[in-house]
């Protein structure tokens, strides 16, 4: 193990790596910063560059642009009050308030320094947990595969929808989707219409450039326009005050990071849910939660750790068991099979010094962050005077051309355009989008499991309960899917009686 | 543009049912009771079933919603060309770029959007010929993307 973690740093420490790491990190904090840029979509736009990499500088440049940009989106949340990425949310209007009444500097050190502690913390619970997951997992059979991936797409939609039918949709046309073209089982071609670029099925980078980055611009030509306001011109320390707060708030740092862990990892939900559950519950176990939205820092400080312990949490299960735990790990996937790294618990044995470089770029990172994320606040004003109007054809031409690069046919343009309109579309009517991304990622492997579990059992149900770990996550799965009927049984017998 | 769930609802069981019965045509897997129409198939008869409860919801919010509420920015003409433009410009680029060449064609796709968001005309020229060549530049000379030359294959760099 020690040759592996030494063969790591041998590899991130590269200076090439250690450059990618650099300019992704500047890249991650101006995403970030800039309001209606996301760190999913910083993913998005990163695949095609990556795509002609090596795998760790490939992997790292992802890691740290995610990190920094779930961090920077707080910048124009406390200065606009506009989160800079739906992960800041939960805290906005919080951090605004702070801001007007003259704490710009607290709340956003709160921001930086627990975003640091919440992203290392996540990381310590991923470099335990995740190769002590991978034992058990090594056990697994097509069985428990099968239904692990079933518990996790069902958790997705329970959690992270407000409506689980439309959640459902979304996911099942991603399912669909992953059907496309020759692999499946029987190596027959599926749904092609005897086009041979279907074949291959529709490639999975000019579809999430564009579900994540092309429907961002479409949203954005509605909004162009607006006038931005930046509240306070000077920012002084930020990081005054800030071992106080940490002696203060102990416990809600270390409840914020556990959260954020737990929710990063469980599949579908994200940096952005982990902050709301966070924020909500740090309110309600608060000594003074009357304080809260009147510019208390409390709730930054816990949901601030939150949101990237859950970036670090989302990591687990999809390298364990190739299962995403949130709409960036579900791209991160994609790059990891195309880079021959497939995720799985195998890949702890066949590809340590990967995983150990992971591992050691997200330390990184989240140290990297603290300078880093000091002199972006410092720069915050110019970015967030960067002309809009300007940036977003730049990143559409930059869409464009990343989705062109894959496999240098404009057929991907086409491709990238038709999922751009039909992810606005469905947000516009209530379907969420990370569900399908979820489908396409985990269709095959779905599929794949059945059918072997199926040809195994020669067409028995039953069998899918037979070995004890299969039969746990199969009642679980179904509980999972019982419970709002069971609940709305419940209450409508409870007011009729 | 938001559509009633009872239509949405019936494109998505339209498109159940149409793969429910493309499937039937799948070819089995010789002595295997499960062939490749069986997933697929199981996945459009979920369609369906989830179909069935978005069109019951659509239904009860018909009387208040309408059919299909077409939003407020649609009269806004310079908006609405803004947002119209988008897809235009990527089926004009995928549809001339490999003919007349990345530089060309990136230029006018920059200059027109960056116009139709508010630039002015000089700004907008100069931010697309420098934008062009910046990505050119990271995609061709970087990272080895053969980007198309097109009419201007003589003067290759």
């Amino acid at each position: 193990m020690l040759a592996n973690v030494y063969a790591a740093f041998g590899q991130v420490f590269d200076p090439y790596v250690l450059m990618v790491i650099l300019f992704s990190s500047i890249f991650g904090l101006f995403v970030g910063a800039v309001p209606g840029l996301t760190a999913t979509m910083a993913t998005a736009l990163l695949v095609p560059v990556t795509f002609f990499m090596p795998p760790v500088p490939a992997i790292a440049c992802i890691v740290t642009a995610t990190a920094m940009a779930i961090f920077s989106g707080d910048i124009p949340g406390c200065l606009l009050r506009i989160p800079g990425t739906p992960a800041s949310a939960a805290y906005t209007d919080e951090a605004y308030t702070m801001t007007k009444n003259g704490q710009a500097e607290v709340a956003l050190g709160a921001g930086l320094v627990f975003s640091a502690m919440g992203g290392l913390f996540g990381t310590a619970v991923l470099v335990t947990a995740a190769p002590a997951l991978a034992e058990i997992a090594l056990k697994f059979s097509s069985f428990e595969y099968f239904w692990l991936v079933l518990l996790g797409i069902t958790c997705a939609i329970f959690i992270a929808s407000e409506n689980p039918l439309k959640g459902f949709v979304s996911l099942l046309i991603g399912l669909l989707i992953a059907c496309v073209g020759v692999g499946n089982p029987a190596g027959f071609p599926r749904f092609t219409f005897g086009d041979a670029n279907l074949l291959g099925g529709i490639s999975l980078v000019p579809m999430m450039v564009g579900m994540f980055a092309v429907s961002e611009v479409l949203r954005y030509a509605l909004t162009a326009n607006q006038p931005m306001l930046v509240v306070q011109d000077k920012i002084g320390n930020v990081f005054k005050g800030m071992w106080a707060l940490t002696v203060k708030y102990p416990l809600q740092i270390l409840r914020g990071s556990v959260l954020g862990t737990i929710v990063g990892a469980l599949p579908g939900a994200g940096a952005d849910i982990a902050a709301w559950m966070s924020y909500g519950m740090s309110k309600r176990f608060s000594k003074e939660p009357e304080k809260f939205g009147t510019g208390h820092v409390e709730g930054i400080v816990e949901s601030g750790a939150a949101n990237n312990s859950a970036l670090a949490g989302a990591w687990i299960p999809a390298l364990v068991f190739g299962i995403p735990g949130d709409s960036i790990t579900a791209i991160v996937i994609g790059v990891l099979y195309m880079k021959n790294l497939n995720p799985g618990p195998t890949i702890f044995i066949n590809n340590p010094v990967a995983v150990y470089s992971v591992f050691l770029v997200f330390i990184l990172a989240n140290l990297l962050m603290i300078p880093l994320g000091f002199l972006t606040i410092k720069v915050a004003k110019k970015i967030l005077r960067v002309p809009r109007n300007i940036l977003m054809p730049m990143i559409l031409l930059f869409c464009v051309v990343g989705s062109y690069a894959i496999n240098n046919s404009v057929f991907d343009v086409g491709v990238m355009l038709a999922f751009g309109l039909f992810a606005y579309l469905m947000e516009e009517n209530g379907y969420p989008v990370a569900p399908v991304i979820l489908g396409v990622v985990l269709g095959g492997m779905l599929e794949e499991n059945f059918i072997t579990s199926m040809i195994k059992s020669d067409g028995r149900l039953m069998a899918f309960f037979e070995r004890p770990i299969a039969a746990g996550l199969g009642v679980m799965t179904i509980l999972v899917w019982l419970a709002p009927v069971a609940i709305r049984l419940l209450r409508s017998r409870r007011s009729t009686a | 543009m938001k559509i009633n769930d009872t239509i949405s609802g019936a494109a998505i069981a339209a498109l159940g049912l149409t793969i429910l019965i493309h499937v039937q045509a799948f070819p089995a897997m010789p002595g295997q009771k499960v062939g490749p129409a069986m997933f697929p198939g199981l996945l459009a008869v979920g369609l369906l079933i989830c179909a069935a409860g978005v069109i019951w919801r659509g239904l009860k919010t018909i009387k208040i919603e309408g059919w299909v509420a077409w939003p407020e920015w649609i009269k806004q003409h310079r908006i609405a060309a803004g947002f119209f433009l988008i897809p235009v410009v990527l089926i004009v680029y995928a549809a001339v770029s490999e003919k007349l060449g990345f530089l060309p064609t990136g230029i006018a796709f920059l200059f027109s959007l960056c116009w139709v968001f508010g630039v002015r005309p000089l700004m907008a020229f100069v931010v697309a010929v420098a934008g062009t060549l910046v990505i050119h530049t990271i995609f061709y000379k970087l990272l080895k993307v053969p980007l198309p030359w097109g009419i201007l294959s003589g003067f290759v760099w």
